[in-house]
């Protein structure tokens, strides 16, 4: 006990022969400065790291309108709709149900462009967010007889995911290519529950992509051709019940006596239009900006000469959109 | 006297003492001796159960469009169960109707008027048969855990509102299960059951009264004509026949175990507008009456072509469509 004591008492005066007190006094005071000042940003932290917060997660109303006349060629009703719902969603501080978002058309003409610019408007990392989730049909649900565990396992992914951030994304690839029913398993996310297990789905997004009722859509946007009128006149209302009709009754479609459609739980259908050669060149000067080249309009229309146009007689639409684009363009050049 | 009234107040004391003691030796009995403490002196001892039929009955009467027979049925077996201290039998409900119509609607309205805290309360359990019971083969355990649910929930509170959404969707046989508990002879321990408050929700037996709408409707007779006795029969009808309506040849319908049917009517075009019409006024724009015109004509309506008779969709659309068009 004593010597402890002496010990202590030895201790304290070494350590208080380097102990100044003016500089103890300024190292203290900068040091508490420093605290209060840090204190005031408690949100210093989550500038670093990914986290469900407005700071990572918000609208950018602008960046989507400009990137939706572009960067997305041909498509007038499509980026008129999804500006407007999106928009209308986001802003809504208590929407009733998820936002459920349907894109519907041709082959090349956009879908999954379009989900890409709507992921990069609302989170700050786009695709590379921890909170948007691709799910393609032929990828992760691809055996037939694993269907009941893939409907629980996805069950299981969503309300995960919702959990730990309810503005999340999860956007669903070829749905004609989905298995049925296996969709039927997250419906009663996309209801109008208020929560369901205590879990509130009703700030997440949920994107569909399919190609059922390119057909239809075609074959309108041929009749509005035939009648001589303007691409740029065709309106959502005439696409919509060609889409809901034949999506429903495709057995092809991964749609196919899903309750969607029975429960109307899809918020909107989007169409994408076929696109026709002028829009297959402005892709591919798109294309050649983006590899940094300059962009040659000669060897682009002579690349668009080539393709495949249907109706035959007409040579109206592009077959494959702008899909061969990046690779057909080194041929040409 | 002085002398009595100290010796009582300390006979009192002592007991108090003694009774704490007691408590902390023995738990079992503990609960109960608090709880019974605690009931004298609070006089809300039933899970924060805060009955408001005023306000429920102006919600419904002013926030739901087009369903006279639903207002009318729900609020009078709602104010008449509640009046009762002790009922004979708890409150079971079927909803039917096509989708949009309002089944969710008016019972997450029930649930926000009789409980203070709305979907939020512990008391409230709502099923999904998608989300809870979707194996076919696992019918066996779901009864299982669903009779363990319902009877322990029941002890705990027992003003419970249980909610069985698309009850098209549910397993037939699962749901017999609940048979003892929404009849009037049953015993569980600790509770009195019967105050319990049961939702059926499901679209079974909407064919029959889009049929009816329709007839009302050629017969050249308001919408508001049609009374409960004209739909009540083949309603019931349909629920017991129809194969996948989770109540297919069950003995609730037998034994006539479902207090009151509410019939949810197809909605008309003008009821559209008027859902489109509330949607736009709590964004603030009231005044865009010609938003509210084009939404209800964009919505689908079924049979196509012709007149407009019914919307397929109920108001289920309207939010989104107004979206768009604003």
């Amino acid at each position: 006990m004593k010597l402890c004591s002496a010990l202590g008492v030895w201790m304290f005066f070494n350590v208080a022969a380097a102990m100044e007190p003016i500089s103890t006094s300024i190292a203290v005071g900068m040091a508490a400065a420093l605290t209060g000042f840090l204190a005031s940003y408690p949100n210093l932290i989550y500038y670093f790291h990914e986290c469900c917060r407005p700071e990572w997660i918000s609208l950018n109303k602008t960046h989507l309108e400009v990137a939706l006349n572009k960067e997305l060629f041909g498509q007038h009703v499509a980026s008129r709709v999804v500006l407007k719902t999106v928009t209308g969603y986001m802003q809504n501080p208590n929407p009733k149900k998820p936002l459920v978002l349907s894109l519907h058309g041709w082959t090349g003409t956009g879908k999954n462009l379009m989900s890409q610019l709507i992921a990069e408007s609302i989170y700050h990392k786009g695709m590379e967010s921890g909170f948007v989730h691709l799910f393609t049909a032929t990828a992760h649900f691809q055996h037939q007889k694993h269907l009941e565990t893939y409907k629980e396992q996805l069950q299981m992914w969503v309300k995960g995911n919702v959990t730990k951030c309810p503005r999340s994304m999860f956007i669903f690839d070829e749905m004609d290519k989905m298995q049925p029913g296996l969709i039927d398993s997250i419906k009663p996310y996309l209801d109008y529950y208020d929560n369901l297990d205590g879990v509130s789905y009703r700030q997440a997004i949920f994107i569909f992509l399919s190609n059922a009722g390119g057909e239809k859509i075609a074959e309108v946007a041929l009749n509005f051709w035939n009648a001589g009128q303007e691409r740029e006149e065709i309106e959502l209302k005439d696409l919509e019940m060609a889409i809901t009709l034949s999506v429903f009754n495709n057995k092809q479609s991964g749609f196919w006596h899903a309750t969607l459609i029975d429960k109307h739980l899809v918020d909107v259908y989007v169409p994408f239009l076929p696109l026709e050669q002028k829009h297959v060149v402005q892709c591919g000067l798109a294309e050649m900006v983006a590899r940094k080249m300059k962009p040659d309009k000669e060897v682009v229309e002579r690349m668009a000469q080539d393709l495949n146009y249907f109706p035959k007689e007409h040579r109206l639409f592009a077959t494959q959109g702008c899909k061969v684009i990046s690779s057909r363009l080194d041929y040409y050049i | 006297m002085e002398v009595v009234v100290q010796r009582l107040t300390l006979a009192m004391v002592f007991k108090v003492i003694v009774l704490v003691l007691y408590c902390h030796v023995n738990a079992l009995v503990c609960g109960f001796e608090m709880k019974t403490i605690y009931c004298t002196i609070a006089d809300n001892c039933e899970c924060d159960f805060k009955p408001n039929i005023r306000g429920l009955e102006w919600d419904l009467y002013k926030n739901l469009y087009g369903q006279h027979l639903a207002q009318d049925i729900v609020a009078e077996a709602i104010a008449n169960f509640l009046l009762k201290e002790n009922p004979i039998r708890p409150l079971v409900l079927s909803f039917h109707g096509a989708s949009g119509t309002g089944k969710s609607f008016v019972s997450s309205m029930l649930a926000r008027h009789l409980y203070g805290t709305a979907m939020g309360s512990p008391y409230i359990h709502q099923f999904v048969p998608t989300l809870h019971f979707p194996l076919p083969e696992r019918l066996q355990q779901y009864r299982h855990n669903l009779k363990q649910w319902v009877e322990g929930n029941l002890t705990t509170c027992a003003r419970s509102i249980f909610i069985f959404d698309e009850m098209e969707r549910m397993p037939s046989g699962l749901i017999d299960v609940l048979e003892p508990f929404l009849g009037p002879s049953h015993v569980v321990y600790q509770t009195n059951y019967r105050k319990a408050i049961y939702i059926f929700i499901s679209t079974t037996g909407q064919e029959v009264l889009h049929k009816v709408a329709i007839e009302m409707r050629t017969a050249g007779r308001d919408r508001e004509e049609i009374q409960l006795q004209d739909v009540e029969e083949p309603l019931t009808e349909a629920v017991f026949n129809t194969n996948n309506s989770g109540f297919y040849h069950s003995r609730i319908i037998t034994m006539k175990l479902i207090s009151r049917y509410v019939p949810f009517l197809p909605l008309c075009p003008h009821h559209v507008k008027r859902c489109a019409q509330r949607e736009l006024c709590q964004r603030g724009e009231c005044h865009r009456v010609d938003v509210a015109e084009e939404v209800s004509s964009a919505v689908f309506y079924t049979p196509n072509g012709g007149v407009h008779h019914f919307s397929s969709t109920g108001c289920k659309q309207v939010p989104a469509k107004v979206n768009v068009y604003l």
